[in-house]
Parts: C-alpha cells; structure tokens; sequence
C-alpha cells in the first residue's frame, strides 16, 4: 500500500488523486489498545472511508483481500482478482487489516478526515497527494501535518523507464505490478474500441492488489494517450 | 514461475501481464527467462492463461527472495508484513521513528517496474554504510553488514527482484552530502532507483524540503503526509 507519493503527472491530474492509508504500528501496543478493542475502531473507520465517494477501497480479512473499485463489475474479475462492493467491505465483520481508500475529489478527503479526527480512533492516517492540496486539506480540518515523505524522483538509468502516459498508469500501483506492456495494450484495445477508457482503467487497476490504483483518473488518462495517438495518425 | 508446455497453447496472453517482460516467445514457444523472472506472480495471478499452464515451482534459498521481495501478497518471513519495507513515517505520529532534526531515505532500487540485482542493491548500500543508520526492521538490512553493506551470504547477489528498498536515516546536516553520495552512485548501477526522503514538519513546511532545494535537488509537488491522527502521540 505504499509508494504512492511517487505518482506521475500533471499537476491538474494529480489534483484528482488522493490516497487516504490507515494504519497502525505492530510494535506500539498502546496504539492497539487505544480506548479499548481495535475492531469496532477499525469497522467505524471504514464506514468513514467508504461513505465519501471513494473511487477505490480495500480491507483484509484473514481469508483475503476486499477490493472494491469504481467501475469493477463482477464479470471483469480474473484469476485472484475478485471484485467486492463498498458495502461488503463497511458491513464485513471479519475485517484484519486496516484499510485504505482512494478518492478524486479534496471535498471528500477533507470529510473523511473530519469524520475521523471527531470519532478519534487513534489510527495513523496518511494522504498521499499534491502537499499544497493536502496542508490545505489539514488547515481546513484542524489537523497539523506531523511527517512527510517526498519524492526525489528516480535516478539511474532512467532511459529503461516507460514515458509519458504509460508510466502515470504505471506508477499508480507502488508495487509494480501493472507492467507497461499492459498499460499499452489497454491504451490500444481503446483506440481499436476493442474497450472502453473505464473497462481499461478496471483491467489495470485489479493487477494492483493493494487496491491502490484510481480507476477514474485512470480512464482519462487512458482516454487522453489513445485521442493523442489518433491525432498524430490523422 | 515456469510454463508447462505440456499445457501451453502458445496463445501468449499472459506475455503482456509481466511487469518486467519475463515472458517471451522464442522459436515458436512461450517461456519465461529464468534470470529475469522476479518471481512476483503477477502472471498466475491475472488469470491471463486459461489452460493452466503457469506453474509456481517451491522456491529454496536463495532464490526464494525473489518472491519474497517482488510479490507484495507474501508476507516476509522477517517483518511479517505484506510490504517489502517497514511502517517508516506512515506511524511516526506514535513511534517517532524520525525526530526533529533526523532526514530518513527510502531508496527503493528497481522501481518503478525495472526490477534490480542484490549486486546493485549491495553497491548502493555499501556506498551509504558509515554515513547513515540503516533501519534494522527493513528485510534488505538483515542480509547487510551492518558496518560494511555488504551483503552477508554472496549467493544473493544473483538474484533479481522487482524492488529491494533501503531504509536509513541520518541528520539533518549530513543530509544533503548522503544525496550527493547516492547521486554519484546511481551512475554505477544497471538499473534505476527511485528515492524517498522522510522529514518531520515544523510550521506546515519540512525543513529538510528547503535545504534540498537550496542544493539544488528538486522534491516532487505530490507526497505522502502523515496528518497526526495517530494515538497516543509519541
């Protein structure tokens, strides 16, 4: 679930993307104790997540992985990838893991921080997102940003890297696990209208099993690589 | 992962799903290249191949670490967690991990998506050793020398993962010399790496963000921000 500050694109599109992680540390026992047992905290913490619009959410049972994202219908699930709705996930009693959820909009996060800033559940929380966009956020909501991490871009033999669109697509899964080859064949099967942008954002998002992949921001910029490549064809 | 070619059509469906382009047709079969394979499942897991033919073989030391660094659904064997690094600042609100005054590094080597040896792993590691603290929870520090960075069993550096993330930290003032340190040494390696600097903040900003820019590096607009919802507070 982690990585997501090395996020490609514009500053506009980046505007559209918010990575909202909860988590508590395994090795600091009275942060799993806060006011009392760790399951009710996390079961209202997800509700919080799920009920801002979030175009990604995702939880972990000891069984497996909830994964619920915008535009992932059960017939598009494949091999591992098994798609759940916002509901499963608030309304799951088995919940192991804490969750994470993906937003568009700075209105929703700012929401769901307030909400969970008032229900003080003692989770840590991180926003991943443009710093401006997410101090603002903390302004508005009464919170102080205590630690950051940033992004020093990538070094090395950078040329091995995918370009432009390919590698915005790519970079929203901080695991990898979406190869650029993939990202092209998406961006192909769109402009031949083998699919749609959102189906092709969907097929990309479930190779990220974190869960982490924003489908909506995803399908534009699907949709703005395929109308560039036609426009350079014409 | 290896195909059985018994079963394999040769429809090369899965070629595209690998993140690092494993998967190759040669002479009109299907193979993985074994050298290259990172061992990350991402094939089996996207149900690309519909005649069973991908099979995941037991691993044994050291091949092992391919998956256990490359495949984020295996939980390493060392920190128990599904990410291949540690909680770093995404808990600082109640661990204090990084104190005012302390810059921490996250170099992740092969991300995104190119993949490294531990040869380059151990280079870059060796470089920074004696200029920084390596974190002792982090999977790629206990096969390290502490001391020296090198690696303690030779047999690793063969092997090939899709990412392998160096954790450390140091002071504030000795900060921009480490970056300096591992700007000459990402000309010396044969992949990319792709970097992450840890800051506590002060007043809505890290001071640590101006001192690189000062120097000339330039932090990216898009970050993670732990917003302080964490309790108790360390």
């Amino acid at each position: 679930m982690t990585h997501t500050h090395h996020r490609r694109g514009s500053r506009e599109s980046l505007s559209t993307d918010y990575v909202l992680l909860a988590m508590i540390d395994p090795a600091v026992e009275e942060q799993q104790k806060y006011r009392g047992a760790l399951a009710p905290r996390v079961k209202k913490l997800l509700s919080i997540l799920g009920r801002h619009d979030p175009v990604s959410l995702a939880a972990r049972t000891p069984q497996n992985r909830l994964r619920y994202m915008k535009g992932w219908e059960p017939s598009m699930d494949s091999g591992i990838h098994q798609s759940s709705t916002v509901n499963d996930i608030v309304t799951c009693e088995d919940i192991e893991g804490i969750g994470h959820a993906v937003y568009t909009s700075k209105q929703s996060v700012e929401k769901a921080l307030q909400e969970i800033r008032e229900a003080d559940l003692g989770i840590s929380i991180v926003v991943s997102g443009v710093f401006e966009e997410v101090f603002d956020i903390c302004r508005r909501t009464g919170l102080t940003p205590h630690t950051v991490n940033m992004s020093l871009e990538t070094w090395g033999k950078t040329d091995l890297l995918p370009k432009g669109s390919v590698l915005e697509l790519c970079t929203m899964c901080g695991h990898a696990m979406i190869s650029a080859r993939l990202a092209e064949t998406m961006i192909s099967q769109v402009i031949r209208g083998i699919k749609t942008p959102e189906a092709a954002a969907v097929e990309l998002g479930k190779q990220c099993t974190c869960n982490i992949f924003n489908t909506a921001r995803g399908a534009e910029i699907i949709k703005g690589a395929a109308a560039a490549r036609e426009a350079t064809k014409s | 992962m290896i195909i059985d070619q018994e079963k394999c059509v040769q429809c090369e469906t899965c070629i595209v799903y690998c993140p690092v382009q494993a998967i190759r047709k040669q002479e009109g079969k299907v193979y993985i290249d074994q050298d290259r394979c990172v061992e990350c499942g991402a094939c089996l897991k996207s149900g690309a191949c519909k005649q069973g033919a991908l099979f995941q073989p037991e691993l044994e030391w050291p091949r092992i670490i391919r998956s256990q660094f490359s495949d984020p659904l295996v939980p390493h064997p060392f920190t128990n967690i599904m990410g291949r690094g540690t909680a770093e600042m995404k808990t600082n609100d109640v661990t204090a991990r990084f104190r005012e005054g302390e810059v921490g590094f996250a170099i992740e080597m092969g991300r995104p998506g190119i993949s490294t040896s531990f040869q380059d792993v151990e280079k870059v590691a060796m470089t920074l050793a004696g200029k920084v603290m390596f974190e002792r929870l982090n999977p790629v520090s206990i096969l390290l020398n502490e001391k020296t960075g090198e690696l303690k069993d030779p047999r690793v550096r063969k092997e090939r993962v899709l990412s392998a993330i160096i954790e450390c930290k140091t002071t504030e003032d000795k900060g921009i010399d480490v970056l300096h340190t591992l700007k000459k040494v990402s000309d010396e390696i044969d992949t990319v790496f792709t970097l992450c600097v840890i800051n506590k903040c002060r007043d809505f900003d890290a001071p640590f963000r101006l001192k690189m820019i000062q120097a000339g590096f330039s932090p990216r607009i898009n970050g993670k921000t732990n917003v302080g919802l964490g309790r108790p507070l360390a």
